[in-house]
């Protein structure tokens, strides 16, 4: 679990990140550094460790110059960071909404229908086999 | 060290429990033989896997990847791919990589088994397109294979049981793309079902098809061969990983040394033993089987066990698009397959061909993945909702599965140093790109450009060799007449062993150009079914 120290640094590198865009929240605003990102290093503990270790790299400093430093001279930390801050915000239901996104389950449905005419000229064009 | 022998004798001890190990212990099951088989994973069922799951992007980097190397589970063994361009992927567990290849289910063309005959290169199969056919028919029919008849790029009208998939928005762009260059494509054929097949229920789109299928839609061999050959009396014992095969004195083959979980190490004895542990796994297995007899490694009198590894070169041609066309949909799974340069013109610089797969892109983290040495503002900052506004449900793929040709250069070998859990040597791959392949790739990657533009893409962006793309490991113990120069007879039987079986993909005498399942297990089915009705006549150890 992230102390508070933690979840401040990792609020402050998170709205670099991912700013807002209308409709789009910001990292912060879509709750990244709260119950989000405690939910996504459940489902990658292997992760735990360099992501700590990014926030402490990035602890106390002008978070876009952090990041460039980190990204530079601890690139697994800077992969643990941006892949986590990114699944979580995905996790957030405000932003499944500004995504207007409704993704599976989907049930088959055929839709020869709407290629079949495309599909005759493939046909009836040949193949030639050796 | 003691080695429990506690085991009851087979007729038939099978080593690996995927695609061609599963149509071995179905066909002898079915034949009445004692079939064991040794799997070094376990059983998944459909809820096992992540897809449609909150964690299911995040998952299907680690612990679902297919790459061993980054699962590192435990019933994974390392394999050293740092000289190696191409990454390998296995899946160990009950139903073999079957668990997360991407469903294509693709016969290879009749050219492919005379390539020396055509174009001089290589070697011809001791088998034809038209001896695998009703193989392919049988097991296509077995599966529940997804398809629409014919596709004119073969010589025959086969049939599928099922209806093609849905080709999707994205499919249709591109549909029409190849429509304009006046390019073959058809309506891919998938080993997933489009429709309640048996037990199996309709795919529901999910999209996940490479880090296990969540619905039990795939045809994976665990669900389609497995449980029917266990049913019918096949002992499939998991969680065991064999170190070496043993040989008597007559230099028959009289069975496997597994480590179980336990890290007890056991004997299980056999009559004949079957090898169905993929290109990798079967010749590190050899290998690591020496003797007095076989200093070299089993059933290697040739040299060739490891040698010839050919691994498929994938690029991967993205085409981002302006409408909305929810590539975020499954199945992965191909949409279209194009056959339009896969046999030899020399007037393009190289011989052989590819073949083309259109694929959707999957969810939205996929589109914001940041890669080591890019710089980071290219994906997050001001970049990071423009790029997922450009390509989340707008960008597809025109993969492409280029022919490599056996070199005995390219090779798994015995890692020196790397080990598995169990103190086993672990494999080594060393593979480099060859001439040929490397034009092949410059001209389908040129092509696949003008297919995207055609369909009117707004950018296309080519990966020209995509690391994360080695499941199809071919070659290591190829088939032929000659036992000077091949492992294999067309049966499968080791030339040196006669009680010994090679029926997974290291028996490939040329990769083909297509995805190797259905290949795989047609030539598994063909092999197996002859050893069992020439059971009469096939030594036996005692």
């Amino acid at each position: 679990m992230l102390d508070t120290a933690q979840r401040e640094t990792l609020a402050a590198l998170a709205d670099v990140l991912i700013p807002a865009s209308d409709p789009m929240p910001s990292a912060t605003a879509a709750g990244v550094p709260g119950a989000l990102i405690d939910l996504v290093l459940g489902f990658r503990p292997d992760l735990a460790e360099p992501f700590a270790s990014a926030l402490a790299q990035c602890a106390g400093q002008e978070p876009e110059a952090a990041l460039d430093a980190l990204a530079t001279g601890s690139p697994a930390q800077f992969q643990a960071l941006t892949l986590l801050t990114s699944g979580a915000y995905f996790q957030s239901s405000q932003v499944k909404q500004a995504m207007a996104y409704d993704g599976p389950p989907q049930v088959v449905r055929d839709d020869i229908d709407t290629y079949v005419d495309l599909l005759t000229t493939v046909a009836e064009r040949g193949f030639t086999i050796r | 060290m003691n080695v429990h022998r506690d085991q009851a004798e087979a007729d038939v001890l099978i080593v690996g429990a995927g695609a061609s190990g599963g149509v071995a212990a179905l066909e002898l099951a079915k034949r009445g033989f004692r079939v064991v088989c040794l799997e070094q994973g376990d059983w998944n069922i459909p809820d096992d896997f992540t897809g449609g799951k909150p964690e299911w992007e995040l998952t299907r980097l680690k612990q679902w990847n297919a790459s061993p190397n980054t699962r590192g589970a435990a019933q994974d063994y390392p394999i050293d791919a740092t000289d190696s361009p191409i990454e390998p992927l296995i899946f160990n567990g009950v139903g073999g990589s079957t668990i997360m290849f991407s469903g294509h289910w693709v016969r290879a063309l009749p050219s492919d088994f005379r390539v020396r005959t055509l174009d001089g290169v290589a070697e011809d199969w001791p088998l034809t397109y038209e001896d695998l056919r009703p193989f392919y028919d049988e097991i296509t029919h077995h599966i529940g294979a997804s398809g629409l008849d014919g596709d004119p790029a073969y010589p025959d009208n086969h049939t599928f049981p099922l209806p093609p998939l849905p080709i999707g928005k994205y499919g249709l762009a591109a549909a029409k793309g190849m429509d304009k260059l006046g390019w073959h494509w058809w309506p891919a054929p998938n080993a997933i079902a489009s429709r309640k097949f048996k037990d199996r229920p309709a795919c529901l789109r999910y999209g996940a098809c490479e880090s296990g299928c969540p619905t039990g839609a795939k045809a994976s061999t665990d669900l389609t061969h497995w449980r029917e050959a266990v049913s019918l009396g096949a002992v499939l014992i998991t969680g065991a990983r064999v170190r070496q095969l043993t040989v008597d004195n007559q230099g028959l083959v009289t069975g496997a040394e597994y480590v179980d979980r336990d890290g007890t190490v056991r004997h299980q004895a056999a009559g004949v033993t079957v090898l169905a542990a993929n290109g990798v796994g079967t010749p590190r297995l050899l290998l690591n089987s020496t003797s007095a007899l076989h200093p070299n490694g089993l059933a290697n009198s040739s040299g060739l066990v490891g040698k010839r590894l050919m691994m498929h070169p994938y690029a991967s041609v993205y085409g981002t698009y302006e409408e909305e066309l929810e590539t975020w949909l499954g199945p992965t799974g191909q949409a279209l397959q194009s056959m339009q340069f896969y046999e030899t013109d020399a007037s393009r610089g190289f011989v052989r061909g590819a073949k083309w797969n259109l694929m959707p892109t999957g969810g939205p983290l996929t589109h914001t993945l940041w890669e080591q040495g890019e710089p980071w503002r290219d994906s997050f900052g001001a970049s990071f909702h423009e790029r997922l506004r450009s390509t989340f449900g707008r960008l597809t793929e025109w993969g492409i599965t280029t022919e490599d040709l056996p070199e005995e250069h390219n090779e798994v070998v015995l890692d020196p140093v790397l080990t598995d859990s169990d103190g086993i040597p672990a494999p080594k791959l060393r593979y480099t790109i060859s001439e040929n392949t490397q034009r092949m790739l410059d001209f389908h990657v040129a092509r696949a450009v003008e297919a995207h533009e055609a369909a009117g893409a707004t950018s296309v962006q080519a990966i020209p060799v995509v690391r994360h793309s080695g499941f199809h490991l071919l070659g290591t113990a190829r088939m032929g007449t000659d036992p000077a120069t091949s492992v294999v007879d067309q049966w499968g039987r080791a030339h040196d062993v006669p009680n010994l079986f090679v029926i997974d993909g290291s028996v490939f005498v040329t990769s083909t150009g297509v995805n190797p399942t259905a290949t795989i297990m047609a030539v598994a089915l063909r092999a197996i079914r002859h050893l069992a009705d020439t059971r009469h006549d096939q030594r036996a150890a005692n």
